[in-house]
C-alpha cells in the first residue's frame, strides 16, 4: 500500500500524536502535516484547475483546520478526508466560476518537453526534463474528467478502489472501469507518441 | 473481446495497477507500456519541491489561527453550559486545576489547560483521570460521564460546578452547610474518607455528590394534599367552563339558523301590490288563465320571487309562509307559457303540460290581400 511520505516528525510520534498537537493548534505540528501532504494535494489541484490551485489548496487547509477537532479516524482517513474536501473544492469552484476547464497547462508549459511528445526512453525523458506536476499533467491531459480525477485519486492520493470510489460517489466497480479506460488511453497515447518518434 | 475477457483484463490490470502504484515494477508479461507508466507513476509522487511549499508559513500560521480560535470557541460554549447549568454544590467555587500545555494520555485529547490522564476523550481546563467522556474546567477520577466546573471521583454522572475536597479547602471556601469536609464527613464515614484519600494517593477527590447540599425540607403533607386539590377543582371548573362555551355557540348557532334567518326572509319578503307593478306585468294578470294566479316577480331584493298574497284559486288571502317555496305554488298553477318563458324559478322543478291555447303566441298575419 502507498504510504504518504512523512516527514521526522511524523516517523517519531506517530500519526495520532501529530494530530493531537495539531487539534491543540500548535504550529510544529500543523506545519508537519501540511508538509506532508501539501505536494500531492497540489498537483492534484494543479492538473484539474492550474490557475486556481494554490487558492484552493489554501482553502482546503483552512477547512481541514477548522474542522480537526471533529475528525476522528487515523491516517488514511486524514488523507481521504483531505482530499475530499479538495474535490469539494473543486466542484464548488466550478460551480461558482460556471466554465469548464479548458487547458491543464498554463501558457508558459505549453513549449515544454510535453509538448513535444514522450517518444522514447521515458525514464531518462521523465528523469531528465520532467518534474513531478508535469508527470501528473502528462499522465492525465487528454482524459475526460471523471477519468483524469479516478487516476489522480488513485496515484497521488494513495487510495484504493473503494476509497476512490468512495470520494467520488461512484461505485468501485465504476472506478475500476474508469482507471481502466484512462491507462488504456494513456497507452495509445503513448504508443501514437513513440510511432511519430 | 467478450465480457468475460474484458473483466479478465480488467482484474489482470487491476492486479498490475496496484503493483505500479505500490511503485514497483510491472510483471514480466505486462505490456510495454505499463513500464513507461510505472516511471510516470513514480515520478508524480516524487518529494515535494520548493515551490510547492511556497505558502506554508502563510498558510500555516492562519491554521494555527483558525484552530485556536476553534478551541476558544469550544472553551466559550463550555462555560456558557457550565453557568446555565443548575448549581450543584458550592456554586462559583470552580477549582479549575489549570496544567499549561497538558499531558497526553492513553487514547486520549489532551486540549490546552488540560490534562488527560484517563482513557477516552477530553480535558479541558481540567484534569480527567477516569476512564471516560469529559473534564471541563475541574478534575474528574476514576467514573463516567461529565464533570463541568467541578470534580468528580469514583461517582456516576454529573458534578457541574462542584468543587473538590481539596481544591475547595485549599481555595478556603464555605458552602451553606459548612464546609466541605464537614459535610462530607457527616454523610460518609471517616474511616471510608481517609480510605478513600489513602487509596488514591493523597489525591484530593471526593464524591461530589455526597457532598452536595441536601434539597429544602419537602412541604407538609397536608399542604401538599390540599394544594393537590386545588390544582384537581381548577382543573374541573376549567373543563366545565370549556364544556358550556361550546354547548352555548352550538344552542346560539341553532338559534340563528332556526329562528333568526327565517325571521329575517319573511321580513323581506312581502307582497307586492298589483299597482306597484309595472304595465305590462299588470296586463300580464289581466290575461286569461292568469287572473288571481300566483306570479313571482323579482321585488330586488336579491332573487327572492315575490309572491301574491292571494290563493289563486279560492282567492282567499294566503299565509306568509305557504309562498316561501315557489315551486309548491306553481306546480298548482295553470299551464301558462308566459310564465314558463318568465320565470324560470316556477318552471324549472314543474313539468308544464303543453300549452292548449297559447293565448300569448303571436297572432297569424292577416291574409294577404292585394
Amino acid at each position: 500500500m502507498i504510504r504518504v511520505p512523512s516527514t521526522e516528525a511524523t516517523r517519531e510520534l506517530g500519526f495520532p500524536s501529530l494530530l493531537d498537537s495539531a487539534i491543540a493548534g500548535e504550529q510544529k505540528a500543523l506545519a508537519e502535516i501540511f508538509r506532508a501532504y501539501q505536494p500531492r494535494l497540489l498537483r492534484y489541484l494543479r492538473a484539474q484547475e492550474p490557475g486556481m490551485a494554490e487558492d484552493l489548496a489554501a482553502e482546503v487547509w483552512l477547512a481541514v483546520a477548522r474542522g480537526l477537532g471533529r475528525f476522528k479516524g487515523d491516517e488514511a482517513g486524514f488523507r481521504g478526508w483531505l482530499f475530499t474536501i479538495a474535490r469539494h473544492r473543486l466542484i464548488e469552484h466550478r460551480r461558482r466560476n460556471a466554465r469548464r476547464r479548458i487547458e491543464l497547462l498554463p501558457h508558459d508549459r505549453m513549449d515544454g518537453p510535453i509538448e513535444r511528445g514522450v517518444g522514447g526512453d521515458p525514464a531518462w525523458l521523465v528523469l531528465e526534463q520532467l518534474g513531478a506536476q508535469e508527470t501528473v499533467e502528462m499522465l492525465v491531459r487528454g482524459l475526460p474528467t471523471d477519468q483524469a480525477e479516478a487516476v489522480l485519486l488513485r496515484i497521488l492520493g494513495g487510495f484504493d478502489v473503494t476509497e476512490v470510489a468512495r470520494i467520488m460517489g461512484r461505485t468501485p466497480g465504476s472506478v475500476r472501469v474508469m482507471c481502466h479506460r484512462a491507462l488504456k488511453r494513456l497507452a495509445a497515447k503513448m504508443s501514437q507518441e513513440a510511432l511519430a518518434e | 473481446m467478450t465480457s468475460d475477457d474484458g473483466w479478465t483484463d480488467m482484474a489482470d490490470f487491476d492486479a498490475e495497477l496496484e503493483r505500479l502504484l505500490g511503485g514497483g515494477s510491472p510483471s514480466a508479461e505486462a505490456p510495454a507500456w505499463f513500464g513507461d507508466v510505472a516511471v510516470l507513476v513514480r515520478t508524480a509522487r516524487a518529494p515535494a519541491r520548493p515551490d510547492e511549499l511556497a505558502g506554508e508559513a502563510d498558510i500555516v500560521a492562519r491554521m494555527v489561527e483558525v484552530r485556536l480560535a476553534a478551541l476558544a470557541e469550544a472553551q466559550a460554549e463550555i462555560e456558557a453550559e457550565a453557568e446555565a447549568g443548575p448549581p450543584a454544590a458550592d456554586a462559583g467555587a470552580s477549582p479549575a486545576i489549570t496544567r499549561v500545555n497538558g499531558v497526553n494520555g492513553v487514547n486520549g485529547h489532551a486540549h490546552p489547560n488540560g490534562t488527560d490522564l484517563g482513557r477516552d476523550e477530553h480535558a479541558h481546563n481540567g484534569t480527567s483521570l477516569g476512564r471516560d467522556e469529559h473534564a471541563h474546567n475541574g478534575t474528574k477520577a476514576g467514573g463516567d460521564e461529565h464533570a463541568r466546573n467541578g470534580t468528580k471521583a469514583g461517582g456516576d454522572e454529573h458534578a457541574r460546578n462542584g468543587s473538590s475536597l481539596g481544591a475547595y479547602a485549599a481555595a478556603g471556601g464555605e458552602s451553606d452547610g459548612g464546609s466541605v469536609e464537614d459535610r462530607l464527613r457527616e454523610r460518609i464515614a471517616v474511616s471510608d474518607l481517609d480510605e478513600y484519600r489513602a487509596k488514591h494517593g493523597g489525591e484530593r477527590y471526593y464524591v461530589a455528590k455526597h457532598a452536595a447540599p441536601l434539597p429544602d425540607e419537602p412541604p407538609h403533607p397536608v399542604a401538599r394534599t390540599v394544594g393537590r386539590v386545588i390544582a384537581m377543582k381548577a382543573v374541573a371548573v376549567t373543563t366545565a367552563a370549556i364544556i358550556g362555551v361550546a354547548a352555548a355557540a352550538a344552542a346560539t348557532t341553532g338559534i340563528v339558523a332556526n329562528v333568526v334567518v327565517p325571521a329575517i326572509n319573511d321580513h323581506y319578503r312581502r307582497p307586492v301590490p298589483t299597482s306597484e307593478l309595472p304595465d305590462e306585468q299588470k296586463d300580464e294578470r289581466d290575461e286569461p288563465g292568469t287572473s288571481g294566479s300566483t306570479r313571482n316577480h323579482s321585488s330586488g331584493i336579491g332573487t327572492q320571487p315575490v309572491v301574491s298574497a292571494t290563493d289563486p284559486i279560492t282567492g282567499a288571502p294566503l299565509p306568509s309562509s305557504s309562498t316561501t317555496t315557489p315551486t309548491t305554488t306553481s306546480s298548482s298553477l295553470p299551464t301558462d307559457t308566459t310564465t314558463s318563458t318568465t320565470d324560470s324559478t316556477t318552471t324549472t322543478t314543474s313539468e308544464p303540460e303543453p300549452p292548449t291555447t297559447p293565448t300569448t303566441a303571436p297572432a297569424d298575419p292577416p291574409p294577404f290581400s292585394p
